[in-house]
């Protein structure tokens, strides 16, 4: 086993995977551009080596650099994470030539699912089913309407290299293509340094079900069963759960089996996830595979009782699988809410500032896997999610109870974080009862929810209002309370109060 | 102590303090007695109101405005008395100046990629008026009012502040 491992990330991942290394005795080593200095993520490792870039997103997608720092910490192996290199086969490759071990697949798996296009046609090829689209990247506007007219609106366009939803957008008629287009180009090409984008017919309304696999290099495969992810703003995931609740245990299977299918024909080592859509009729299509740990990994461990991170560190030991296919169960359910910086009272955008003060939940079946602490400070540098909370239950309505209780008791100030909204969701009849697809938030939720569950608080915030204006604005008197006290331990407590 | 009034979310409440009893106050004459629990952190405090307990941050900093969440729900609250508030409305009405026009203020800060109108254009409520990035993200900016564009103070590759003018809408 390795002795010590460099993690080339930052935020909850970085921590997620420091915990598995810790477990197995390996030690860890971060990287971190200035603006991180302060994370916790960088404390909590055994070393740490600042790395260099004019801005901050630059220096972690430093290949160079990173391998570099690897070398002089000794570091026999590299994980990248997810986003940054996690996905780039140049940075798979360059981290073997350099002699040290990549956690992941081989570059050459990478390569062949990175570009979507070429994942399609390879996936077609394995019988594995996909959705109607094009498997070249687009030349031009004119081919795009072009093959936009020949499979018939609505259309999504999406960035070849992309993920998180960066440079797609969904076209419901022509006159929608130019606009679009243009728009996809650009968040692609700043997002991933690539502008190619390709067209897909836009299955209305599926469910995003995702499967999760894993494989050694001794050619042992296994699928961890389903995520369901369906619950997305604007293409990003919010809400993952698993199991998932429209899968009866022979789709299960058979969305398992294909998944391997898919993980072989790329000769895939490592973890992995294929994701597919699954629409009214329980016909699923291939989606892309995700050639990395997901975010929403979570789910599946705590379901499963797998550590996902830290198989991934033996595998890449050249271990065999802990575990058999026919070793798996599916023990109770899970849920976890993305714990974003953003403003859901103001069309979602992102926030930044300083956390000043923060209160995790816990108890039982609770997970929490953060990135910041007290006196974090939230740039615009990075993704706006900062943590994530997953809870564990011995049924769906059990882990959702769990999660309201969760989300009402977690406090974070200084940032606004879409935690009211997230509540909202987790309340909805339709997605409590597990009636829901991707289009949940469209067409189902009402956003205006939120302000009437503000409005409930209203009173009660005016008199909060009221007594803190008198507060101040009479500072020297003290406080209290008229009502009679005829208990000495009370009259003390009350003592203590005043003096705050 | 003065009765005020407490304005947040465009609603207004009247505030009665009761001079015998501290605790007691009268929101729209409806008694609330609240209590003052611990300090659980800078600007972090529990209160006790009719005896059901509520986390409050209360940040004091801004002398016009006082800055209170709740279970994750902002409030930005204006206090004022009878007075102030006749005051107010006198200057509202008198002033002309300005008078309608809408300023388009970045929600946050980032660059503009785009922009769809001009100095001088119609645009109608719910148009398009220009394409804001952050965190990798656009997010298109729309038209509050109908109108005509009095002034653009950006141009396409501008990076921009927090609450920086951008626009400034005349309603027709």
């Amino acid at each position: 086993m390795f002795k010590r491992i460099l993690i080339a990330n930052r935020g909850e991942i970085a921590i997620r995977i420091a915990r598995a290394a810790r477990e197995m005795s390996i030690e860890t080593v971060a990287i971190y551009h200035e603006v991180d200095k302060f994370m916790p993520y960088v404390s909590y490792c055994d070393y740490a080596y600042q790395i260099y870039s004019e801005t901050p997103k630059a220096a972690y997608l430093d290949i160079q650099q990173i391998i570099d720092v690897a070398k002089r910490s000794g570091a026999e192996a590299i994980h990248p994470g997810y986003g940054f290199l996690s996905e780039n086969a140049d940075f798979a490759e360059a981290v073997e030539n350099a002699g040290i071990v990549f956690i992941g697949p081989k570059a050459r798996s990478i390569r062949a699912m990175g570009s979507k296009t070429k994942a399609r046609e390879l996936m077609a090829k394995a019988g594995v089913p996909i959705v109607p689209g094009t498997k070249e990247p687009l030349r031009s506007l004119d081919e795009a309407k072009e093959i936009a007219e020949s499979i018939g609106y609505p259309i999504l366009l999406k960035a070849s290299a992309g993920g998180g939803g960066k440079g797609m957008k969904a076209v419901r008629n022509s006159t929608e293509l130019e606009e679009a287009f243009n728009s996809a180009k650009r968040e692609a090409l700043k997002a991933f340094a690539d502008d190619a984008i390709y067209i897909e017919k836009l299955i209305e309304n599926p469910k995003h079900i995702e499967i999760q696999v894993i494989a050694d290099s001794h050619g042992n495969y296994a699928y961890l069963f389903e995520r369901d992810c369906s619950i997305q703003r604007r293409h990003q995931k919010v809400i993952e759960e698993a199991p998932s609740t429209v899968l009866d245990e022979q789709l299960r299977q058979k969305m398992g089996q294909v998944a391997i299918e898919a993980a072989k024909a790329c000769d895939y080592v490592n973890a992995g996830t294929i994701e597919f859509l699954l629409d009214k009729n329980k016909n699923f299509y291939f989606l892309e595979m995700n050639t990395r740990l997901q975010v929403e990994h979570p789910v599946t461990e705590m379901i499963t009782g797998i550590d996902l991170a830290q198989e991934q560190i033996s595998i890449a030991a050249g271990k065999q699988l802990s575990f058999r296919q026919e070793d798996l169960r599916i023990h109770g359910h899970a849920v976890e809410c993305r714990i974003y910086a953003e403003d859901p009272f103001n069309g979602f955008l992102p926030d930044i500032g300083t956390i000043t003060y923060l209160r995790q939940p816990g108890g039982y079946g609770v997970r929490v896997d953060s990135g910041v602490e007290n006196g974090s400070e939230i740039s615009m540098h990075f993704d706006p999610m900062i943590a994530k909370l997953i809870t564990w239950g011995r049924d769906r309505i059990d882990a959702l109870n769990k999660m309201e209780r969760c989300l009402l008791n977690y406090r974070i100030k200084g940032v606004k974080t879409i935690i009211p909204f997230l509540i909202a969701v987790i309340r909805h009849p339709e997605f409590r009862y597990g009636y829901f697809d991707t289009g949940f938030l469209e067409n189902s939720f009402d956003f205006s929810i939120l302000n009437k569950m503000k409005e409930e608080n209203d009173e009660i915030v005016a008199a909060i209002a009221a007594y803190g204006y008198r507060m101040t604005s009479q500072a020297k008197r003290p406080i209290y309370s008229n009502n009679k006290i005829n208990n000495k331990w009370k009259e003390k407590q009350l003592m203590i109060r005043r003096l705050i | 102590m003065e009765n005020i009034i407490v304005k947040f979310d465009g609603k207004e409440f009247n505030i009665k303090y009761s001079n015998s009893n501290f605790a007691n106050i009268a929101v729209n004459d409806k008694i609330y007695t609240i209590e003052l629990l611990k300090k659980i952190h800078d600007n972090v405090f529990s209160f006790s109101i009719n005896q059901k307990l509520v986390e409050v941050e209360m940040d004091f900093s801004d002398k016009n405005i006082l800055n209170i969440s709740i279970n994750g729900f902002d409030y930005q609250i204006e206090i004022t008395d009878s007075t102030k508030q006749l005051l107010e409305k006198f200057i509202k009405s008198s002033s002309k100046a300005n008078h309608g026009i809408r300023q388009i203020k970045a929600p946050m800060p980032g660059m503009i990629v785009k922009l769809f109108a001009n100095e001088g254009n119609n645009v109608m409520e719910g148009d398009k008026l220009l394409v804001i990035e952050a965190m990798k993200m656009e997010n298109v900016l729309k038209s509050p009012i109908s109108g005509i564009l009095k002034s653009v103070k950006v141009k396409e590759g501008t990076p921009v502040n927090k609450d920086e003018l951008l626009l400034e809408i005349e309603p027709i």
